[in-house]
């Protein structure tokens, strides 16, 4: 398979003149194996250069930025001003402090016109897998964060290490309520009895734990092994409105036994002590429980391979997992070569559509880092309207089931209704370098589906058609 | 005390006969099963009793021959073991509490554009045949003017009819709502006083459609160089304010 | 927050369904059926305090409005809900109290599902009970919105649309679209031949997407003859675990969404507002006792709204089970005295003309689910 074809079944497309002469397997390892640098473009059509390095933030200075932000807000509303006045100052406060829409930026910017192709699918994944959804203004400064650090920064190591990082970091903590998860007999809870707060145990984060993220059901565990795992999971994570009374470093490991039950608890037969260490304990037996790389091989090659996906696929990322006990790097070649292998037959997530329709077309659509406050536009440019549009966004609120990876889950009529849009907006507004002919010729199009696409009456339907013909939109 | 009126029940239930207990214990057991508390079933009518009875029928809006005193429990417990029961049952298996309403302020479910101009000075002897308007909307965050609608309209004796409209914004908006939702006058001093529909925001290519809101005025008026021009402004939302200016030949 | 951040709107979606379809459908029932879903769950005894019970402030200290709208001795509105409270005055609104679906386990995930199948044995159903309404009632036509959502996902295959809001961009044009449908099989081709069928329709489908304009487009739409009988209009966000607020903060305000989206609905409607009734869902109630984050946490009990002019007397009903700690579900929630599924059977009933006990067997597969209509129904 040639190396473009390669580049659009597992990653996200070459722009033109940036292919390379290797071949697709050396292509596949120089991508797993290299470090690569992040790509920025400071304003609409300039030239293509590094992401500036303040603009990624570590988690002290979000937490830091939320703490001071929130003060901010509270001493606003004390001063009582106009509402015009008022308006002005909440939206200078948003700019000054938070931090998410250069997260959106950046991740756009990688999407569009980062060499880490490979990687940026496998962060998709995993990143879908321990789907982490926005809640409100609680946690959309950490999601950036999340995405980076927690999924993307460990694509290298084990799944048992990926995992623990998941669940501990605060977006999840915050996402799946375990900030109000307190052990109904910890000093915590005894308190709120007299005073009358209401402290209890919600066991959220401990159903999707093991629901979702590792055994799933078919392990058979039962009510009492999700309290047992809640149980385990208080302590860990404090709620933003009560003030934040950690120093920032602390944020991510940070473990209150005031607010955790205490005693041993019992998971799927197995005691756990009281205390900071069960919780790496819990995930770790978890991820080594043979129910989960059963299920996650299934999932990785529906994600990768979909439908062609046959048994042989799934048992050999099965295998890989187990002899290797969950190394990413080992399981992620197995699926990647057996992905190359496979028929086509995967439809593509409408954001790696996008991306791909960008980068092989050469077109140009997102704002630059120095313009994430711009106004007035003819023509949607901001990633967060955009991902918000296309109906797959890693910052939206949803379920903790995450994107379908189901073909017919995103074949609807309104999904279909935004490819097309989209496809005439960049013909449009986005100035792509190539034309349709030269998409057509670099993407192996069969004589039938040219035939198709050259019935377009002019060159923006013939770009839309290649766009949204069978061949692009499957791999 | 607590001996006394021990004792005191303890009389009066040694003198009730067995069968008139028998009866109210039968009311009390089936109201318990419904939205209707009784009280303890002891077979010992009390206020508890009473009142639950009371309410009942109220909602049943039935009446029971005899009444539904405590003398009269043996009709109302035959009606309870009756055919009827289970229906009674069921008509009783919640309690409708009836609304008792004094809502005052503006009737909402009314005109939109309602508006009570008992205290306003209209300008009675004010008559233009032509004038021309801009409602203008006011960015609060940066210095942004922007051209709303355009139009004409006419005051006969204080009051203002739109005569030709023009929205600039897309979307729902469509002439004849200006014509047919703009209720104002004119006061002595010049103001436009009363509610209109106004649509705050522009629906460019691409965009989806938005409800227009109903606004007040004045919040606060700008006099012009004669009478009665001048721009009347009115608070929109958080993030702009509206005007309308007004010119007359 | 920026102007753009105003434009980016909650995630709200609506669906219009129950077209009645041709050759299919016998009798077209006369009238129409709107559930407001609110996701997240509505906080009941925020909406409608019971001030008339002892222990409401005792309980409560920092969640009750300061100005509530009196309806009777016993009950009050939020404030925010001031055209309920008209309607409620020209009987035709409604409160059921201290209902929910029998579902306990508070999980959004679960509990959504549920409050949409109507199924609270944990089977995987994968249909809604208004999707099953509208097949026994013959009027299980397509229905327009974003991804089909499970309350309204009947045995026949439904369609979708929700309208995009992508600026610079164009609605495509038909023919392109056929042609685009000739280079793909399958599911594919089929939804591209809907989406050109839908672009040569002469109908124009409503362009909205926020809950007032959504309530304002389904009502307008609901007021056709030939059109649909059945709406249902989705606010996300009412999981207020923390900073719930009083008199205002997210909670009431929220309560004010629904009243605005009722009225909205109501204006679209016009004179066919007396063939509707709208009725409120949610997951679950809310914890009785705020938490240490002047929120509350998932509940069990909650409160129904309805309105319309279906319904012929107003009223709050309820078999009120008190506040006080000994009532209240495992100690911390309000408890639930009535199987919600009966109100919506009720609505159904009042609505699409089927029988109750048709209802509560093939809709709830509830056989013995109480009768409420008599309650609120002529």
């Amino acid at each position: 398979m040639s190396l473009e074809l390669a580049a659009r079944k597992l990653g996200l497309g070459f722009r033109p003149s940036k292919g390379t002469d290797v071949t697709s397997a050396a292509w596949i390892e120089s991508q797993l194996t290299e470090t690569f640098q992040d790509p920025g473009v400071a304003r609409y059509g300039e030239a293509v250069g590094t992401w500036p390095d303040d603009l990624v933030y570590s988690l002290d200075e979000r937490v830091t930025r939320f703490r001071d932000r929130r003060a901010a807000v509270k001493k606003l509303d004390k001063a009582r001003v106009d509402n015009a006045t008022r308006s002005r100052r909440m939206n200078d406060i948003w700019s000054e402090y938070t931090v998410f829409k250069q997260d959106l930026h950046h991740f756009a910017a990688r999407g569009a016109y980062g060499d880490d192709q490979i990687r940026q699918r496998l962060m998709f994944f995993w990143a879908n897998h321990f789907t982490v959804g926005r809640k409100g203004d609680e946690n959309i400064e950490f999601l950036g964060h999340y995405l980076d650090v927690a999924i993307y920064g460990a694509l290298d190591g084990s799944f048992a290490d990926m995992l623990y990082g998941a669940t501990t970091h605060p977006a999840m903590l915050s996402y799946l309520d375990n900030n109000v998860n307190v052990g109904e007999r910890s000093k915590y809870a005894a308190r709120c009895r007299r005073t009358g707060c209401q402290a209890g145990s919600n066991d959220n984060l401990a159903r999707e734990l093991m629901e979702l993220h590792t055994v799933s059901p078919a392990r058979g565990y039962t009510e009492d092994d999700i309290r047992g795992a809640a149980d385990i999971l208080t302590g860990w994570g404090y709620p933003y409105a009560d003030g934040l009374p950690f120093e920032p470093k602390d944020f991510w490991t940070a473990f209150f036994s005031s607010r955790a039950e205490p005693g041993t608890k019992t998971v799927l037969g197995v005691e756990y002590p009281a205390g900071d260490k069960a919780l790496r304990m819990l995930t770790d037996t978890l991820a080594a429980d043979p129910f989960t790389p059963r299920f996650l091989s299934r999932k990785l090659a529906a994600h990768f391979i979909g439908d062609a996906a046959t048994d042989d696929d799934i048992e050999a990322i099965h295998e890989a997992w187990v002899g290797s006990d969950g190394d990413l790097p080992t399981v992620h070649r197995v699926v990647l070569d057996r992905a190359l292998a496979a028929p086509p037959g995967k439809f593509l997530w409408p954001m790696v559509w996008l991306f791909q329709a960008l980068r092989v077309s050469g077109a140009h659509l997102f704002y630059g880092y120095e313009e994430i406050d711009a106004l007035h536009e003819t023509v949607q440019r901001h990633p967060d309207m955009i991902f918000e549009e296309l109906g797959f966004d890693f910052w939206a609120e949803r379920q903790p089931n995450g994107y379908s990876d189901r073909n017919e889950d995103w074949i609807s009529t309104e999904h279909m209704d935004r490819r097309v849009r989209f496809a005439a907006l960049i013909h449009r507004f986005c100035n792509p370098e190539r034309s349709v002919d030269e998409i057509m010729d670099v993407l192996d199009f069969d004589a039938a589906s040219r035939a198709l696409v050259n019935r377009g009456a002019n060159e923006r339907e013939r770009f839309v058609l290649c766009l949204c013909s069978r061949t692009f939109m499957e791999v | 005390m607590r001996l006394l009126v021990v004792s005191l029940v303890v009389v009066i239930a040694w003198f009730a006969p067995d069968q008139a207990r028998a009866d109210v214990r039968c009311v009390q057991a089936f109201l318990a099963e419904t939205a209707f508390d009784p009280g303890p079933v002891d077979g010992l009518w009390g206020r508890k009793t009473g009142d639950a009875l009371t309410s009942a029928f109220a909602q049943l809006d039935r009446e029971v021959e005899g009444g539904i005193g405590r003398n009269n429990t043996d009709a109302v417990c035959a009606l309870f073991s009756g055919p009827e029961g289970s229906e009674i049952a069921d008509l009783l298996a919640l309690r409708i509490y009836p609304i008792s309403l004094d809502i005052d302020g503006d009737d909402l479910l009314a005109d939109p554009t309602a508006f009570d101009f008992s205290k306003v000075k209209v300008a009675e002897d004010a008559n233009f045949g032509f004038c021309s308007f801009t409602i203008k909307r006011y960015l609060f965050s940066e210095d942004v003017t922007d051209d709303i609608a355009t139009g004409t309209l006419s005051i006969d004796n204080g009051w203002v009819s739109v005569t030709t409209a023009r929205w600039r914004t897309g979307g729902f908006a469509q002439p004849e709502q200006l014509v047919e939702q703009t209720n104002l006058a004119l006061t002595t001093d010049g103001k436009l006083v009363g509610r209109m529909i106004y649509y705050e925001r522009f629906i460019p290519e691409g965009e989806v459609f938005e409800p227009p809101i109903y606004v007040t005025l004045p919040a606060r008026h700008e006099k012009g160089p004669t009478y009665p021009a001048g721009e009347t402004f009115f608070h929109a939302n958080g993030w702009s304010e509206g005007s309308i200016r007004l010119f007359c030949r | 927050m920026d102007r753009r951040t105003f434009l980016k709107l909650s995630s709200a979606s609506a669906v219009l369904a129950g077209f009645p379809v041709p050759g299919l459908t016998k009798t077209l029932p006369k009238g129409r059926i709107a559930v407001l879903f609110l996701e997240g769950g509505l906080d009941g005894l925020a909406a409608v305090p019971p001030i008339g019970d002892p222990m409401l402030s005792r309980m409560r200290r920092n969640l009750v409005a300061s100005k509530p709208l009196k309806v009777n001795p016993f009950f009050a509105l939020h404030p925010n809900l001031k055209v309920f409270a008209q309607l409620l005055g020209r009987n035709q609104a409604a409160v059921f109290h201290a209902t929910n679906l029998p579902y306990t386990r508070r999980s959004h995930f679960e509990g959504q599902r549920i409050a949409q199948t109507g199924d609270p044995s944990g089977a995987e159903t994968m249909t809604g009970w208004l999707g099953r309404a509208m097949d026994q009632a013959g009027i299980a036509g397509r229905a327009l919105t974003l991804d089909t959502p499970l309350l309204i996902r009947g045995t026949t295959d439904i369609d979708s649309f929700y309208p995009a809001s992508l600026l610079g961009s164009q609605d495509p044009d038909g023919a392109l679209l056929a042609l685009i449908a000739e280079g793909h099989d399958g599911l594919t081709a089929r939804t591209f031949a809907k989406l050109h069928e839908k672009a040569m329709a002469s109908e124009s489908l409503p362009r909205v997407r926020d809950p007032e304009g959504l309530a304002l487009a389904t009502g307008r739409a609901m007021r056709d003859p030939e059109g649909p009988r059945v709406t249902m209009i989705r606010i996300p966000e009412f999981d207020t675990h923390a900073n719930q607020g009083t008199d205002i903060g997210l909670h009431p305000e929220l309560i004010g969404l629904i009243d605005r989206v009722i009225a909205r609905f109501r204006e679209g409607l016009g004179p066919v507002w007396n063939e509707t009734v709208l009725l409120t869902l949610t997951e679950f109630g809310r914890t009785v006792r705020e938490n240490g984050s002047a929120g509350t946490d998932h509940g069990y009990g909650s409160a129904g709204l309805l309105a319309g002019g279906l319904i012929s007397r107003a009223g709050v009903i309820t078999n009120w089970p008190g506040l006080a700690e000994a009532d209240l579900w495992e100690g911390r929630d309000l408890l639930s005295t009535l199987d919600y599924r009966s109100v919506c059977a009720a609505c159904i009933e009042a609505a699409l003309g089927l029988d109750h006990d048709v209802i509560a067997d093939q809709v709830f597969f509830a056989p013995k689910l109480r009768r409420v209509t008599p309650y609120i129904f002529g």
